[in-house]
């Protein structure tokens, strides 16, 4: 039991990864680099010195929220695809609320920013339940579509009502005060970290031990069962989607107050597709998570790295990731027709 | 004559449990072999080792004088050896040919006229009505099994093994059934039978194997034996069934339906202007051939679906409107039709499974958690009461043996100690013994004072257990008696319709 569990954890992630590692370094040396060398100055560039730890810390934080956010959404048995889009949306409302809510006092614009970006993350996430109580719409397809209405939105935000100057396509700078604190000195390392660590935990206790968490696993087992023992689907999945939909924005609040500053038109660094990687490697567990969160980052940075000192394209990285989820969903895959054919 | 397939000292262990222990099993060709054994004794195990789903630690298939090697259904499939499981395996949302080529289709290109054809040559050779082009989800669960059968003989196919294949049939349906296994008899496949009803197993077996403790005990053919001497070499006592009578008071009304109507997207007017009252210390027994809106009335009256008029009355109190939860918040219990769709998720833990009703409560939660080592001591506890075989409360509820599903969901609906009790076949799928002793709980249940609702497809057990009893039809009930005054064969024209 525990063994098989083990293995179901750790073992079944680390060949994925390690096999996705060697196909990675085949298509290195087909280009004519040295494997061992890009892997090297992978590992250098994400955490061989305190300054690229750093990097790596940032974006794991986000990752690690990401993450939670599609996990908990799955968890109820819904497939929240549009984190990209509730992202953009906390964004928005962070960056405005750091910008032109001027006259609150320090930690306050930065807690009311925070809210402010959760909410839209939220509110989006609501709206996608709702299609889907009310009319049945999947969540795929509406969230990959919102998705693109956010693209949209903050293309026409950043080139019209929220420009600060007329020849680039930016908002002003939030204020200072809604900035969030730096943890170390000299580095982008903010206090996001804290928050991603602290909202796994609480992800964990929820699923583990809390009574609403039961129910939207019932909910996301089996939602005709749910119904018969008198579990209101519809209720718990708003919920579920409200709650994946915030830690979305979240992510978006976090990226704007801790890092960019200011909504550009590209800023996002994909971490609402990550974030399903991060979830599908992690396989929903909180440990899972954080730990891929790590792991995600790092090649994040490190493949920066690579690209900026040898001659293999940062996108081997992306490549590397993508044999990795693939290789992690067929797994889940053929254990799901294993227990079909036991039942 | 050589037996077509022997299974010798086949064994299988999860874990500490040897579910299989050197079973060995002869089935002749063109025979139909009965296996016999409690709950939890090894019969679907040795079926699914058979069938190639699971591999034994040890033991010989010798299938036409040949030791096989079966690491699938694939390769059991190849060899001639067809499985209708105990709980269906079909997609409800395709429909028949696609269900068939799902199951059977090997090649990359898919013929569904080549399939339907071969689909409709089956019916007509063994009287598998179905129609190709029905949505599974459509059909009844008689049919529903002629689909699965179908599917079985498919490749043609030597052996078949029906895994409970009565439990969820109406006595008609079950008739139905006999009738295609003789003929499959006389085309020469030998079936592989599994049942807890002796009758049926009377009826239709040509040789009987009994499993108990994952061991086979004994072998005989049926000329030989009878229903009493396999009852005994099964559990290892004689049965007795109590039945009901008790002389409390009845002058409370705990349920009364007034005028309820129910309809359905699949169905409009399933439940009828239907009105009946349960009082306390009182079984109403509803006969009644599937289908005729019992499974919609319990789901209204529950509110597990909408009403589309009447009242719901509980010890005096409207819950027409009420909602599912606020409904069993007022101590009612519910054993449904389907437990696998309607009160367990099999794929988590006993212990999780029998917190269901009470994971919301004081005893077993503070505040916003919920106290899962209480929990789990509690799933102990049901276990050890009703005699459920399980390691306990952590093991996966899908590990369990049909039976011990179903009694694990009995015990559950009775410790709540409900007021009004909907018992929908209660003792499906259970061996005798267990039937034994889910009605005595039955009884002394309603003996406590609590109303119950029992809706079975078996007569004799309505007529032994209901103090009262109402005959639904077409979503009325059209007719109420007491056993005494009816007898089965006026119940039995009541239930096809025919009022008097
Ligand atoms: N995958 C499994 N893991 C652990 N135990 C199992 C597993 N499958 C079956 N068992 C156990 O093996 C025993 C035999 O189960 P089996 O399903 O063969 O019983 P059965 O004779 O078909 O009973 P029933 O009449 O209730 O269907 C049971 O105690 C069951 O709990
Ligand atoms: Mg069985």
């Amino acid at each position: 039991m525990i063994r098989s569990k083990l293995i179901q954890y750790f073992l079944y992630p680390f060949i994925a990864i390690m096999i996705a590692l060697l196909i990675g370094a085949l298509i290195i040396l087909s280009g004519g680099n040295n494997p061992l060398e890009a892997y090297r100055l992978m590992l250098e560039g994400s955490i061989g010195t305190s300054q690229t730890l750093a990097e790596t810390i940032v974006k794991t934080a986000s990752l690690i929220i990401a993450g939670a956010s599609y996990a908990f959404a799955y968890r109820c048995g819904m497939l929240n695809i549009g984190i990209e889009g509730q992202m953009l949306a906390g964004a928005i409302f962070s960056t405005w609320i750091g910008v032109n809510l001027t006259f609150l006092p320090g930690l306050l614009h930065l807690f009311i920013a925070v809210i402010g970006g959760i909410l839209a993350g939220a509110l989006l996430g609501c709206f996608i339940a709702f299609l889907k109580n009310r009319f049945g719409a999947n969540e795929v397809i509406t969230t990959v579509m919102m998705n693109y209405v956010m693209l949209f939105i903050v293309e026409y935000l950043v080139t019209g009502p929220m420009r600060e100057a007329p020849e680039f396509p930016q908002s002003a700078r939030v204020l200072p005060s809604a900035g969030f604190p730096v943890l170390i000195p000299g580095t982008r390392v903010n206090i996001g970290i804290v928050l991603a660590l602290l909202l796994i935990v609480l992800y964990g206790y929820y699923w583990k031990n809390s009574k609403k968490g039961f129910e939207m696993r019932i909910v996301g087992e089996n939602p005709t069962v749910a119904n018969s023992i008198g579990i209101n689907v519809k209720q718990n999945r708003m919920l579920a989607f409200a709650i994946s939909g915030s830690l979305g924005g979240l992510v978006g609040s976090l990226e704007i107050l801790g890092i960019q500053k200011r909504l550009l038109q590209n800023f996002s660094a994909g971490y609402g597709f990550d974030g399903i990687a991060v979830a599908l490697l992690g396989k929903n567990s909180p440990i899972g998570i954080m730990l891929s969160s790590f792991l995600f980052g790092a090649m994040k940075t490190g493949g920066n790295m690579v690209q900026m000192f040898s001659s293999v394209p940062s996108s081997v990285v992306m490549i590397i990731q993508a044999i990795i989820i693939l290789l992690m969903a067929i797994q889940v895959f053929s254990k799901k027709t294993k227990e079909l054919e036991r039942a | 004559m050589d037996p077509i397939l022997r299974l010798k000292n086949i064994t299988i262990k999860f874990g500490a449990l040897t579910a299989n222990d050197n079973v060995c099993l002869d089935i002749n060709k063109g025979e139909t072999h009965a296996i016999l054994g409690e709950n939890g004794a090894g019969k679907s195990t040795l079926m699914n080792i058979l069938y190639g789903v699971l591999k034994p630690d040890s033991g010989q298939i010798i299938l036409d004088g040949q030791e096989v090697n079966i690491h699938r259904p694939r390769d059991a499939r190849a060899l001639g050896v067809g499985m209708v499981h105990q709980h269906f395996m079909l997609v409800p949302a395709l429909t028949v040919v696609e269900n068939i080529i799902l199951a059977t289709c090997q090649t990359p290109l898919i013929n569904m006229k080549k399939t339907s054809q071969r689909i409709r040559e089956l019916s007509t050779k063994f009287g598998l009505e179905v129609d190709p082009a029905a949505v599974v989800k459509d059909l009844s669960v008689g049919q529903q099994q002629r689909v699965e059968i179908i599917k079985a003989l498919y490749d043609s196919c030597k052996i078949l093994i029906l895994d409970e294949p009565t439990a969820v049939l109406t006595p008609q349906e079950a008739k139905e059934l006999f009738k295609i296994i003789r003929q499959l008899n006389a085309a020469g496949t030998s079936v592989a039978f599994i049942s807890h009803k002796m009758n049926e197993i009377m009826e239709i077996a040509d040789r009987i194997t009994v499993l108990r403790g994952g061991k086979s005990v004994w072998s005989a053919r049926k000329a030989d034996t009878n229903e009493k001497e396999l009852a005994r070499h099964m559990v290892g006592r004689d049965i007795v069934f109590t039945s009901s009578e008790n002389g409390a008071i009845r002058d409370k009304k705990i349920l009364e339906v007034k005028n309820l109507c129910v309809s359905t997207a699949y169905k409009k007017n399933a439940v009828k202007d239907l009105s009946f009252s349960v009082c306390n210390n009182e079984i109403y027994g509803i006969a009644g051939v599937d289908g005729n809106g019992q499974s919609e009335m319990v789901k209204a009256l529950l509110s597990i679906i909408p009403k589309d008029s009447g009242q719901v009355i509980f010890c005096g109190k409207d819950i027409t409107h009420d909602s599912t939860k606020e409904i069993f918040s007022k101590t009612i219990g519910h054993i449904p039709e389907d437990r696998l769709n309607m009160g367990v998720i099999s794929r988590f833990f006993i212990f999780e499974n029998t917190s269901f009703y009470n994971y919301r409560t004081d005893e077993f939660s503070s505040r916003n958690s919920i106290d899962w080592k209480k929990e789990h001591s509690y799933s102990d506890k049901l276990i050890q009461k009703f005699n459920v075989k399980a390691s306990g409360g952590k093991a996966v509820f899908s590990t369990l043996s049909g039976g011990n599903q179903q009694k694990l969901v009995v015990a559950r609906e009775l410790d709540k100690k409900p007021r009004f009790l909907i018992a929908a076949h209660p003792t499906r799928g259970v061996d005798i013994g267990a039937t034994e002793s889910i009605r005595k709980h039955l009884i002394q249940q309603r003996d406590q004072g609590c109303a119950i609702i029992l809706i079975s497809t078996e007569l004799e057990e309505i007529m032994s257990l209901s103090d009262r009893i109402g005959v639904m039809y077409e979503g009325k009930m059209i007719a109420e008696t007491t056993p005494k005054e009816a007898s089965i064969e006026q119940i039995g024209l009541w239930m096809a319709g025919k009022e008097s």
